[in-house]
């Protein structure tokens, strides 16, 4: 489904979600093998249901997402200008790892909000929990870094309960990758059309422009047409949210989804936005991609490759707002 | 190593190929049959894909085995990932 389709598809009651977290039970049953992160992590994300459930999840995560909010923000805001200005604001010409950079931007942003440290690594690289096309040696290397993860999450709060820990750790698993997509295509697209201009010419625009989350899967509950298919009960349905790139910006907000599963990281995306358009904005500085790949995955699309040229600039740009 | 066998035991250890009269003499003579005529639902997939990445070493996604439609496509899609193998 594309478009308004899709939107529809997921604001309207005649879809609900797959059932993925059953699936992944089952299957650690029936294969005898421990899969008790990755579970509990899932169990913890509100993507997974519906009904009572699913409203009692999302306002818990909309509340650890909202506590010491301004703070928070404002940290990021001035750990990530100085990321920003440090990679751009030399005035060397030189080459750039923009993925570098732009994996940086995100983990400062997502270690604020979450308090879990940064994994190394390339992220392209990584399991996502969730992908539905793992094997089972991936699903086995992934329960290893989600275990990683608790601990991590325990040494820093001993005196949290496992359920504070598996939000933590299930908000950095959805904020992150869906983070470093877009924005890696979007600045890689932003990049594109700015052409020889530098950096402060022109914004980038304040709405993503391109999606790393390209589509979203669904279930019918019934028997139904959609844009003009039948779709049979308990039919698979996919909702391209890619096809809104080159929309207008009203249009493209439905990246973050629609309907009960309204992205609730949108409005700290927005910021995080605003954060990065302001830094670049100020750089006086041309950049021109040299080398750019995407890693598509069933769920996500990271650039596993983005590298630039940098011109010179007159004068070095620190970051610091003061 | 001969792959075509690792596949055939996976095969027999989580859907019991060899006990089917019809079909283990086609699967031992090396001849070739339709996966449906196994009935392998989505549990032993992933039962037969983790037998195959222990034994090989190898990282099977279970879209590229979903994809498979009889037994000589899924010994190439596994030589391909023995292949591919670091
Ligand atoms: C630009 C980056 C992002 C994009 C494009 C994005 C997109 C989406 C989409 C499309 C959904 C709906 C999924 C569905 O309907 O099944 C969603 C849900 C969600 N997102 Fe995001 N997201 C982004 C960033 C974040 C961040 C940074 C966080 C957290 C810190 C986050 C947390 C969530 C949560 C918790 C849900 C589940 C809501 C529910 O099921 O009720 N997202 N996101």
């Amino acid at each position: 489904m594309l478009r308004d389709d899709a939107v529809g598809v997921l604001a309207g009651a005649g879809f609900g979600v797959t059932p993925h977290v059953d699936f992944i039970r089952a299957l650690a049953d029936r294969l005898k093998i421990d899969l008790s992160a990755t579970l509990t992590v899932m169990r913890h994300l509100p993507l997974w249901t519906d009904g009572p459930q699913h409203a009692e999840l999302r306002r818990e995560v909309a509340a650890f997402l909202a506590e010491d909010r301004s703070a928070k923000l404002a940290r990021a805001t001035a750990r990530i200008r100085l990321a920003l200005f440090r990679t751009l604001g030399s005035d060397a010409s030189e080459h750039v790892d923009l993925l570098r950079m732009v994996c940086e931007v995100v983990d400062l942003f997502m270690e604020e909000f979450t308090g879990l440290p940064r994994p190394e690594g390339d992220p392209s690289g990584f399991p996502s929990i969730f992908s539905s096309n793992l094997g089972v040696a991936e699903r086995r290397r992934l329960e290893v870094l989600l275990k990683q993860q608790f601990a991590q999450a325990n040494d820093l709060f001993p005196d949290e309960p496992i359920e504070r820990h598996a939000l933590r750790v299930g908000q950095f698993a959805m904020g992150r990758d869906a983070l470093i997509g877009t924005l890696g295509l979007s600045l890689h697209h932003h990049l594109g059309s700015l052409g020889e201009d530098t950096l402060t010419a022109r914004r980038m625009p304040a709405v993503p422009t391109h999606t790393g989350l390209p589509a979203i899967g669904r279930m019918a509950r019934v028997a139904q047409t959609v844009a003009g298919c039948p779709v049979a009960a308990g039919a698979l349905i996919e909702c391209r949210l890619d096809s809104l790139a080159g929309r207008p910006a009203a249009e493209r907000r439905h990246f973050f989804g629609s309907g009960p599963h309204l992205c609730l990281g949108r409005p700290l995306s927005l910021a995080l936005w605003d954060c990065v358009a302001d830094a670049l904005a100020e750089l006086d500085v041309g950049l021109t991609t040299t080398d750019f790949a995407l890693a598509q995955s069933d769920v996500f699309d990271i650039p596993s490759v983005f590298k630039a040229s940098k011109s010179s600039v007159s004068q070095p740009l620190t970051g610091d707002p003061t | 190593m001969n792959i075509r066998r690792v596949v055939i035991a996976a095969l027999d250890k989580s859907v019991g190929l060899l006990d089917r009269p019809s079909l283990a003499p086609v699967a031992l003579s090396g001849g070739d049959f339709a996966l449906s005529e196994l009935d392998i639902d989505s549990l032993s997939t992933y039962e037969i894909i983790m037998q195959l990445e222990d034994e090989l070493g190898i990282d099977l996604p279970p879209a590229a085995v979903a994809s498979t439609t009889t037994l000589d496509d899924l010994v190439d899609v596994v030589t391909r990932a023995v292949e591919a193998r670091p």
